[in-house]
Formats: structure tokens, sequence, C-alpha cells
């Protein structure tokens, strides 16, 4: 295999003249007798003459002179000294400065605001909520709820991901998607809590009363400017503690499984309102800026009740006729921008590689305590939630298999102590530790059943696997029977002692 | 040539604007097309290629008459390229919310408007980076491997086993149009 694609490299380079002659003249000697090198070169030999032959772009005509203009326009001070000492050059000019700012104080704090509002006019130009920008389903809500990932361009499976650190702060991140695979999604949620129709459009109502909130509280723009309102980690945990008290009250077993004992759905549920209620209270105009220039904090007064008139107008057109969409993405919200007095001064925490762009917000906006411990309950009740479904899972291949589990009703959890004493019967031996293999299990199976994360074999592939293993099986019988018949031919050509008379 | 471009470099360093006009009507097109191969569009050239002659401008007095004008100038097209790439890499981070004001073409179907230099020249913008510089240097610019070699700063046998890969990748790429490109 590494000859051949030495060859292959050789023909490339051989088309290029760009061998010795002894490597050409084995080049050539291989090209006689191999079809394989001989397909090769034709192929290399029609790319290369492909590429040579792309058409040149038009010739730039005023090129020089678009250029020399250039070059006369930033050619550098002639003040020699200028650019050999630029100390001397910045201290003239802070000198300068001081002076100026001395007499008259307010021309630099006039020309900051001056600068800053154009900026400001240039960000919130055509600001739209993110609901306009691309299609945001109930499937994306969930996904906010639980994942903390929202869609800003689905095209380019770009993410908005809000999250906390350890000490509490809050983290933005916009980021490519596919690199980071997310845990639930609304059908697993579906199927997990076994829910009916009816039951199904209970869990739409509940994402869609909140769908108009978490869509509004991002705002997007032509200029790739990113601007969320932190209120929407309130509207985030609210959602959050809705579908999880929702799941507790639709189904008893789940709820026993979800909630450690000491909380109850309806706590949850009060806590939702709690947060609701902060949302509302809160800063909520206080909105925080991701530009590709620069991350800040900034007031913006929006007209929340037209806005949402405006979002159901899109709902409802987008139902009617999908074109309509491409009109209503023209749609302007009024902004007025808020001098924030309050927010000079702070410094946000940025971390920007290839495949996102992170911003760590310096304190908490919002402030509320209860929102730790109500994040500390429901972080506990989703981790509950994503082992019912897997216990849910493994319910399933224990019945599947009636004959040895056909007691086997629940989750392994509830059975540690009949799976242990069902495997030592199984012969396990006295010192076969259960606990550790159910956690094995677990984390084997966790894998598998987690959807995001499930790697499924090509169907091609496992039934050319599984043919390998019939032959594999058969090739161990015949050996097993040859070794059989060895054994035969060797007794019987073993010679017989002589008979003692 | 190479005596003339030297020759040029000599008169600018010594005051003579017009060699300086000279050496870019002489190279220009080199550079334009170079940049347009490389980022798979006609967006930035211009912008790139003057960034490309300001330096040149800027830097010229520096030449060293070591190697010669053109693997210099090349050397200067593909860094600022890839400073190109990397700031859009950064950029696009942030989305491209399309602008509704602009009328932008729908992109097609390439089956359905065959057009072989597009063809090519798309497949070409599908090779990574440092596969993709070798080749159009190589089959579009007609550079030797010892001057690819020069410009991007490695041997002459890494020259010889990207050409190739970039060919394969190439020849991958288009396959399916095969009967279309022969």
């Amino acid at each position: 295999m590494r000859s051949l694609y030495k060859e292959f490299e050789n023909v490339s380079a051989y088309l290029d003249d760009e061998l010795s002659s002894t490597e050409r003249a084995r080049v050539e000697e291989n090209l006689k007798t191999s079809e394989k090198l001989k397909s090769r070169f034709r192929d290399y030999r029609m790319v290369k003459d492909r590429v040579s032959g792309i058409r040149p772009l038009p010739e730039d005509y005023y090129f020089e002179q678009r250029l020399v203009e250039r070059i006369r326009n930033n050619k550098p001070s002639k003040f020699g000294f200028f650019k050999k000492k630029p100390v001397i050059a910045f201290a003239v000019l802070a000198i300068g400065f001081m002076v100026v700012f001395k007499t008259n104080p307010q021309v630099f704090t006039n020309f900051l605001s001056e600068q800053k509002d154009e900026l400001m006019e240039l960000y919130t130009d055509n600001l739209r909520p993110i609901i306009f920008s691309d299609e945001i389903t109930n499937a994306d809500i969930f996904n906010f709820a639980f994942n903390k990932m929202f869609p800003i361009d689905k095209e380019k499976d770009q993410m908005l991901e809000l999250s906390r650190d350890e000490d509490g702060n809050q983290i933005i991140e916009v980021k490519y998607a596919s690199a980071f695979p997310t845990a639930i999604n609304l059908e697993l949620f579906v199927k997990s809590l076994n829910l009916n129709t009816k039951q199904k459009v209970q869990v739409d109502s509940i994402l869609e009363s909140y769908s108009d909130d978490i869509g509004s509280s991002v705002l997007v723009n032509d200029k790739s400017v990113v601007v969320v309102n932190p209120q929407i980690w309130h509207y985030q945990n609210a959602l959050k503690a809705d579908l999880l008290s929702f799941a507790a009250n639709t189904n008893k077993l789940a709820a026993a499984r979800i909630f450690p004992v000491e909380i109850k759905p309806d706590v949850i549920r009060n806590y939702s309102e709690q947060v609701i209620r902060g949302a509302e209270d809160g800063n909520k105009n206080i909105y925080c800026f991701i530009t590709p220039d620069s991350v800040f904090y900034h007031g913006l007064e929006i007209d929340k009740q037209k806005m949402k008139k405006e979002i159901e107008e899109f709902k409802r057109q987008m139902k009617v006729n999908k074109e309509e969409l491409k009109k209503l993405r023209k749609f302007k919200i009024d902004v007025r921008v808020i001098p924030p007095e309050y927010l000079n001064g702070k410094t946000f925490k940025i971390d920007v590689d290839s495949n996102r762009f992170k911003v760590e917000i310096p304190d908490k906006l919002l402030g509320d305590d209860f929102m730790d411990s109500l994040n500390i309950v429901l972080d506990d009740a989703l981790i509950h939630l994503k082992d019912f479904n897997m216990g849910l899972k493994m319910d399933s291949i224990f019945k599947k298999n009636k004959d040895s589990w056909k007691d086997w009703g629940d989750s392994v959890r509830d059975n540690s102590k009949k799976l242990k004493e069902k495997l030592k019967k199984e012969g396990f031996g006295p010192d076969f530790d259960a606990q550790k293999f159910e956690d094995e299990l677990r984390s084997s199976l966790k894998f598998y059943f987690n959807d995001s994360l499930r790697i499924e074999l090509p169907k091609q592939l496992n039934q050319e696997m599984e043919a390998f293993r019939e032959q594999m099986e058969n090739l161990r019988k015949e050996m097993d029977n040859l070794q059989k018949e060895l054994q035969k031919k060797r007794k019987s050509d073993q010679p017989k002692s002589p008979v003692e008379i | 040539m190479l005596d003339d471009d030297f020759a040029l470099i000599k008169k600018f360093n010594n005051g003579d604007e017009f060699a300086f006009k000279v050496l870019i009507s002489r190279h220009r097109e080199k550079v334009r097309n170079l940049i347009y191969l490389m980022l798979g569009n006609g967006e930035y050239i211009d912008d790139i290629s003057q960034n490309v002659f300001i330096a040149v401008y800027r830097n010229l007095n520096k030449f060293k008459f070591e190697s010669q004008f053109t693997t210099w100038l090349h050397k200067i097209t593909l860094n600022k390229c890839r400073d190109h790439m990397r700031r859009e890499k950064i950029k696009n981070l942030f989305v491209g919310f399309s602008n509704e004001d602009e009328d932008f073409p729908v992109p097609t179907d390439i089956k359905d408007e065959f057009d072989i230099q597009e063809l090519v020249r798309k497949g070409i913008g599908k090779l990574p980076e440092k596969l993709r510089a070798p080749m159009v240097m190589k089959d579009f610019e007609g550079f030797s491997y010892q001057e690819i070699a020069e410009i991007l700063g490695t041997e002459v046998g890494t020259v010889k086993s990207r050409i190739f890969r970039a060919r394969e990748g190439l020849r991958k790429i288009l396959e399916p149009y095969k009967e279309e490109l022969l």
C-alpha cells in the first residue's frame, strides 16, 4: 500500500518533470505494466490540465492608479524624527491633549459620547429578535432549557450557549454546535415519559408560552452583532422548572425517580413563578452586546408589547406561507439606547478560538440568591431525568429476554440485590462485585442510550460483520473437526505394543 | 526577466517611483490570480492585492537580492491571504446574518448549471490551504518544486508530496464529473 502510494506520488511528480533520470525511467517502466498507474497518470494529467486551464481574471488596468493613490494618501509623515522616535511624537501629542483637556474638560467627554452614539447606532441598526432570523422550533426551545444552547444560525450550525462557571459567573458563548453534542432532546423527553398525544400538546403549549420571551431576548442584525438580554437566564430556569414539574405530575413513576425525596414538583413550580417575577422585576433593559469588535453592556428600551404582536403575526404568516418570512425579516424594532452609567468600568473576560467566542460576564446582573439553590435543584433533577431515561431503556432490554428476566419489571437501580443474587446463581462466584458490575453496565449502556452520542454502525457494515462472524464460526468448527480427525489418525497410526504371550 | 526585476528594484531604491509602477504592472495579474484561487472568491482580491503591493513598496529597500523577486512577492501574497483567512475564520464565528437589502445571487446546484471552470475552481477551494497553495503555484503559475519550496519555506520533498495529495484530493472531488471533464 505504502509503495503504491509512493508510486502515485512519483507519477504526479513525473507529470511535472520533477524526477531524476533514474526515477523517471522507473516510472515509465511501471506505467507500461500497471493499469492502476496508467489510470492515475490520466487522472492527474486531467487535473493538472484543468487547473492550468483556469481562465485568469480580467486584467485590472486601473490597479496601479488606485494603488499609487492609496500609497500617496498613506505616506508616512515627512517629519522623520517622529517616525524614528515615536516616543517623542506620543509625548508631544499627550502634552497637547493634556493642555486641551485641562482648559476645556468637556471636549473629551463630548467626543467620546459622540463616538459612542455613532457606534451604538451602527450596532443597534436593524436589530431584530432571533425568532425573525431563523425558524425557532419547540425542539430548539426545549434544547435551550435543558442543554442551554440556542441556534443563532442553523445553516452554519452556530449556537449561543448560556452557562455558569464553578464560581457562578454567567458565561455567554457563540460556537459551533457540531463540536458540542447535546445530552437530551424533546423527542427523548416525550419517549421517556411515554406521553400520549394530549400530553404532547401540553408540552408544546408550555414551550410555546416561553418561545416569545426567549426568542426576543436574543437580538441579531446584519452587522454580525448578537445582543443578549441576561434575563434569558430567568426564562431558561423557569422553563426547565415547568418542564420538570410537568414530567413529575404526568408520570408518578418518573416523579419518584426524577426528584429527590425532599423536593416536590409543586415546590419547583413555585420556583418557576419566582423566576418569572425576577425576569419581570430585574434589570430588564440591560443587554449584553457581542460584536466582532467588542463586548459591552448597554441599556436598550424595547416596546415588548409591540414586538410580541409582531412575533405573533410573524408566526401566523409562517404557518400560512413561508415565503412571507422573507418579507417579515425586514421588520425593524424600535430601540432606544439608555446611558448605562452604572455599568461603566466593567470588564469582560473573553476567550476566542476557531470554534468559540466565549464571554465571561464580570458580575451577576441577575443578583438573585435563590437562583443558585434553584440551579442546584434543577440540575439534580435533570441528572435524575437522564438516569430515569436510561433506566427505562434498560428495562425494555430486560423485558425482551422474558425467560431470564421475566420478574424484572423495574430498573436495575432498584434491583441491585436481585441482580446480585441472580448473578451469583449464574456462577459469578462469592467475590463477584455486583455493584461494580452494575456501574460498568450502566456506563457502557449510557453511551449507547444517549441519543446525541449514539453510534450506529451502517447496515451494510453490520451485515458484513455478521457474515464475517459466521465465516469465523465455520472455520472454528472445521478446525475442531480437523483436530479430532488428526487425533484419531494419530491414535490409529501408533504402533501397537507387542502382545505378550 | 530576473535581471529586469532586480534592476527595477535598484532604480526604485534610488528614488525612481516609475520603476515601481513597472514592477506592479509586470506582476499584478499573477498576484491577483493567486489570491483569487487561494480565497475561492473575488470579493477581497482588490483589497488584498493592494495590501501586498503596499507591503512591497514599504519593504523593497530591505530586499536582499538573494532570491527571485517573484519568490519574495509570492511569499508576501500567501501571508496576506493567510492573514485574511484567519480573520475571516474568527469573523465567521459570529453569524453572517444575511443582509436582506442586498440581492445576493442564490447558489445553484453545480450539476444543473455545468461550468467546468467554476467546478474546478470550487474543487480547489475545498482543498486544505497547505495543499492548495503548492498546487496552484505549480499548475497555474508554473513554478518549479524548488521555487515553491523557497516560497513556502519547506523542503522539496514536502512540496512533491503536497502537490500529489492536492491532485489526489481534487481527483476525488471531480470524480462524479469525470466524463464531462475528459
